[in-house]
């Protein structure tokens, strides 16, 4: 994997409005941004106002004052997001503006439903959990079709949370490569670091 | 956390299943927000989880028709051989058998049963709009479901009461304001998207409120005075 880096060029040319680093930028974060979002069981629209409202102070401070560390891009949203999560919170309730609870999450599993999921990508999927043992393909189908308690159901296959875990890991990984292969085949492009 | 530390502790899979220790949260969050290697994995991970959930979904919306019911015919003697009397009789009758234990104990003890142990596939979700105390009781233009008449289905909705209890107790009435099912809701839930599942359905379309009332521990009843948050919605019947 070709590893891409926010370099000084990339975070001028966001700071000038260059439609196709904009487009890179928003692509790159926005589903980092809702992954984030959505670990803390907000509702739906909520998600989508906060990630907005990030977007907005990110590039009203990038064009105000610019950036000291470019490479540290990533950071810089993480941080304003939790900004814009904490003053959320606060509106919200009578939390102490010391109270760090907002950064911390629920002790549930990410909610992914929403995310855009192509038929390749399902292809994908079932291949390779047709290539799973049936005991491995059976505890994955019901833990994710049932929703029961996955507590319950690491219970009556006889496995422990370490093992789906484990089992989620290396099905992944699997699906990871053929996931890239498409990806490569679909956008053609060779390796580039930088800006695109 | 720097990347090795990510990959050693598989931080991914935890992060999405809510096992990653609450210190470690910040940290993995700042790094996956920083480190390209870290985000591709995330989003592939929530890619797989989000692909492996519709393909299960769909497997089980299967029609039944599209599997196979019998087993494959032995290729000596054909298929005819299943029809001679001697195996067909037996057959027959254990299929009348299992069929009359179906109708008479397991199908009756299923639709009597409420407890989600029974696994209830919910087939039908329905987000409500409208959250607050008397707000938008009109919302039920908004707030369709369209079921079929015994139908299980969930209502999705940011649960935002007003109020602050330990605990919150939901009634589903009907348009007289009769209770058709109740339960309890945690307020740890407060300001979350909650999923609350109607098993069984409901016995008769038309309008209904989802009502919350805040409960204090301890205190054993109901504080109706304490209405925290009405939602309204229409129940269809598909044919």
């Amino acid at each position: 994997m070709e590893l891409f880096a926010f370099t000084r060029e990339y975070v001028e040319r966001l700071r000038e409005g260059d439609p196709s680093t904009e487009l890179h930028f928003v692509t790159y974060f926005d589903q980092l941004l809702r992954i984030k979002l959505r670990a803390r069981m907000l509702a739906s629209e909520t998600v989508e106002d906060l990630r907005q409202e990030t977007y907005i102070r990110v590039f009203v401070k990038l064009r105000a004052d610019g950036i000291r560390q470019p490479e540290r891009l990533g950071a810089f949203v993480n941080s304003t997001c939790n900004n814009v999560l904490m003053e959320f919170y606060r509106s919200s309730s009578r939390t102490s503006p010391w109270d760090d609870s907002y950064l911390e999450m629920p002790d549930h599993a990410v909610d992914t439903e929403g995310v855009l999921i192509t038929k390749q990508m399902k292809q994908r999927v079932r291949q390779v959990i047709g290539e799973l043992p049936k005991k491995d393909r059976d505890l994955l189908r019901a833990l994710f079709l049932e929703e029961k308690d996955k507590d319950e159901v690491c219970k009556q296959f006889g496995v422990d949370r370490d093992y789906f875990r484990v089992l989620l890991h290396r099905a992944k990984d699997k699906f990871r490569v053929l996931y890239e292969i498409d990806r490569e085949a679909l956008s053609g492009r060779g390796s580039s670091r930088g800006a695109p | 956390m720097d990347h090795n530390e990510a990959v050693r502790l598989q931080a991914v899979e935890k992060y999405l299943l809510g096992k990653l220790p609450k210190e470690q949260h910040a940290e993995y969050e700042e790094h996956y927000f920083d480190c390209y290697a870290c985000a591709e994995e995330i989003k592939a991970t929530v890619a797989f989880m989000e692909g492996l959930r519709q393909v299960v979904r769909e497997e089980a919306l299967e029609p039944v028709g599209a599997k196979r019911l019998a087993p494959a015919a032995p290729n000596t003697g054909g298929w005819f051989v299943w029809l001679r009397p001697a195996f067909a009789v037996p057959v027959l009758a254990a299929l009348l058998l299992f069929i009359g234990y179906q109708n008479e104990v397991t199908i009756p003890r299923l639709r009597d049963s409420s407890s989600s142990q029974m696994g209830q596939i919910i087939s039908s979700s329905f987000q409500l709009r409208g959250s607050v105390r008397g707000g938008n009781e009109s919302g039920d233009a908004v707030n369709q479901v369209r079921v079929r008449s015994g139908e299980s289905f969930a209502l999705n909705f940011d649960f935002t009461p007003t109020g602050t209890f330990s605990e919150y107790i939901w009634q589903l009435q009907n348009k007289v304001g009769r209770a058709v099912k109740s339960g309890h809701i945690s307020g740890d839930k407060k300001y979350q998207a909650v999923s609350l599942n109607v098993a069984g359905g409901v016995e008769s379309a038309g309008k209904y409120n989802l009502v919350f009332f805040g409960s204090a521990e301890g205190a054993g009843q109901t504080a109706h005075e304490s209405e925290a948050q009405r939602l309204t919605f229409t129940v269809e019947f598909l044919q």
